[in-house]
């Protein structure tokens, strides 16, 4: 194998890596979109959220 | 005191700088791996330092789901469960990245995508255990039973790797690997590269295991607020 | 003592509801012996190489067997409330575990003592070579692959798609038994003594008792749902 295929390789390699890492890291991303679409419908529930839960939930909230 | 947040933000900046500069010392630092034989470069042994960083973290995503599993058991706190899941979630992806990167470098080193080389094969049962685990996950509804029975499946798994580890190396010894995933003569330099990405890797899982967390923790009390919302509707 | 009065009551009953059929044990072992020879055809070798590959076949074909059998492990207990009527028995719930288990393990003995002699016809081996050998390493291996499958089937009762869940983490899970059976078998049909394969059946030893032990602590936990 020359040198090349080994750079090739060597960059594939890292190239996947990241694409794995940061495919989590979207999905993720992705999920705390949906759910602060939820949150927000929940939000005009009447009554359903008092201030201080509402906080307690943003909190928790994966923000970056 | 430090909010839960900010703590978040400040670990996954560190763990990015940490991944930065381990790059840095792979490629920069590090020298270039040569044959002994025939002195040619083998620039493709750089994905050593992550392939092998990302085994030893998939090994420590099982022992963190091990422990997390014990704890469920023994609290039945649904953050254990949450803790596990997640845990095993990362795990996985770490160990999905060994099985990749480890084909690539040896197709190119060796010639062949698979070698039965026992730390490699280990990787792949683990891989195959927590595939198993998420599947369960997916396919039991019911949040208790699930966490029950993926608590248990958590420690079964653990245990069951030393000993499938020793098996895949003694069957191995029998048939000896000619061609092994291990590190052939690090020098110093490497091995500074190496601790750094094994590092940094780690750091990234902690700071994973954080958001991950985080999300579930919150898509829980979401759900927990819908239920609510129903029941007054 | 109760415990084991219990965990034998248990064993009888499983045998007992399996003897009135008796269905199971022949589709079981015609099933073995229909995967034997599927690798049969499909390893291109001729009978001289297959002396190599066949410890491996003779395993893989029980395994599959094996998961067969262990899916039906509690699905019977589904009816009638069976199943909470047995945990009213006055032992500890891992009696019901170690009854099964045992049943499990009785049967598949039954199914290998027909399949392991076709597999010696089909595959050219001499059985008689190392046969103490052989006989151990088919007891603790099939031990290992019961204990562990049968919590295994407890564990995902009455779960979506459990017959296909079960095997995917049976399997990863016995990977150590099946490598140290089908070594330990290879030495004992090649003939060698004990000695040569006392790793072997070191490891499934310890993988028995291990297993058997986390099982029987996990138990409880299990059945709470």
């Amino acid at each position: 194998m020359t040198i090349e295929t080994g750079l090739l390789a060597a960059f594939a390699a890292y190239a996947l890596i990241w694409i794995l890492l940061g495919g989590y890291l979207f999905f993720i991303d992705r999920r705390v979109r949906r759910l602060e679409r939820e949150l927000g419908t929940l939000r005009r529930v009447p009554g359903l959220l008092p201030d201080h839960e509402s906080g307690a939930v943003a909190k928790a909230g994966p923000t970056w | 005191m430090i909010n839960q947040s900010t703590g978040r933000t400040i670990l996954g900046i560190l763990s990015f700088l940490a991944i930065l500069l381990a790059l840095a010392l792979v490629f920069l630092y590090a020298p270039l791996a040569a044959d002994p034989l025939t002195g040619r470069a083998l620039p493709e042994q750089k994905i050593f330092y992550f392939h092998i960083a990302s085994a030893w973290n998939g090994f420590l995503g099982f022992f963190l789901v091990f422990a997390f599993s014990i704890a469920y058991l023994w609290q039945r706190a649904r953050r254990w469960d949450r803790l596990a899941t997640t845990a095993m979630e990362i795990s996985w992806l770490y160990f999905t990245i060994v099985m990749v990167t480890g084909p690539i470098w040896g197709r190119v080193a060796w010639g062949v995508w698979w070698t039965w080389d026992p730390r490699l094969t280990t990787s792949l049962v683990l891989w195959l255990i927590a595939t198993a685990y998420l599947l369960t996950r997916a396919l039991v509804h019911s949040g208790e039973r699930a966490a029950i029975i993926c608590a248990a499946l958590g420690i079964l798994g653990f245990v069951d790797v030393p000993i499938v580890f020793m098996s895949i190396h003694w069957w191995r010894t029998q048939h000896p690997v000619l061609i092994t995933t291990e590190s052939v003569g690090l020098t110093s330099p490497m091995l500074v590269a190496f601790i750094v990405s094994l590092f940094a890797f780690t750091l990234f899982f902690f700071y994973l295991l954080w958001i991950r967390a985080s999300l579930a923790s919150a898509e829980d009390m979401v759900a927990h607020l819908q239920e609510r919302a129903r029941e007054r509707l | 003592m109760t415990f084991l009065r219990v965990t034998w009551a248990i064993t009888c009953k499983d045998l007992l509801t399996e003897w009135r059929s008796r269905e199971t044990v022949a589709a079981l072992f015609t099933f073995t012996l229909l995967v034997m020879v599927i690798f049969g055809f499909a390893v291109e070798a001729p009978t001289t190489e297959l002396g190599a590959v066949a410890p491996g076949i003779m395993w893989a074909s029980l395994c599959f067997a094996g998961v067969l059998l262990l899916n039906r492990s509690f699905q019977n207990e589904g009816e009638n409330e069976c199943l909470a009527a047995l945990m009213l028995a006055p032992a500890d719930w891992a009696a019901i575990y170690f009854g099964k288990a045992l049943a499990n393990l009785a049967l598949m003995a039954v199914v290998e003592a027909c399949a392991v002699p076709a597999f010696a016809v089909l595959f050219g081996r001499d059985l008689l070579a190392g046969l103490p050998l052989l006989a151990l390493v088919l007891a603790l291996g099939t031990a290992g692959f019961a204990l562990v499958g049968t919590f295994l089937a407890a564990l995902t009762a009455n779960v979506r798609a459990s017959a296909v869940l079960l095997p995917v983490l049976l399997f990863p899970l016995t990977v150590p038994v099946l490598i140290a059976a089908v070594r330990a078998t290879a030495i004992a049909l090649a003939g060698g003594p004990l000695s040569d394969a006392s790793q072997w059946v070191a490891l499934l030893l310890i993988y028995d008792l291990l297993f058997a032990t986390l099982a029987y602590m996990l138990f409880d936990f299990v059945m709470e749902t």
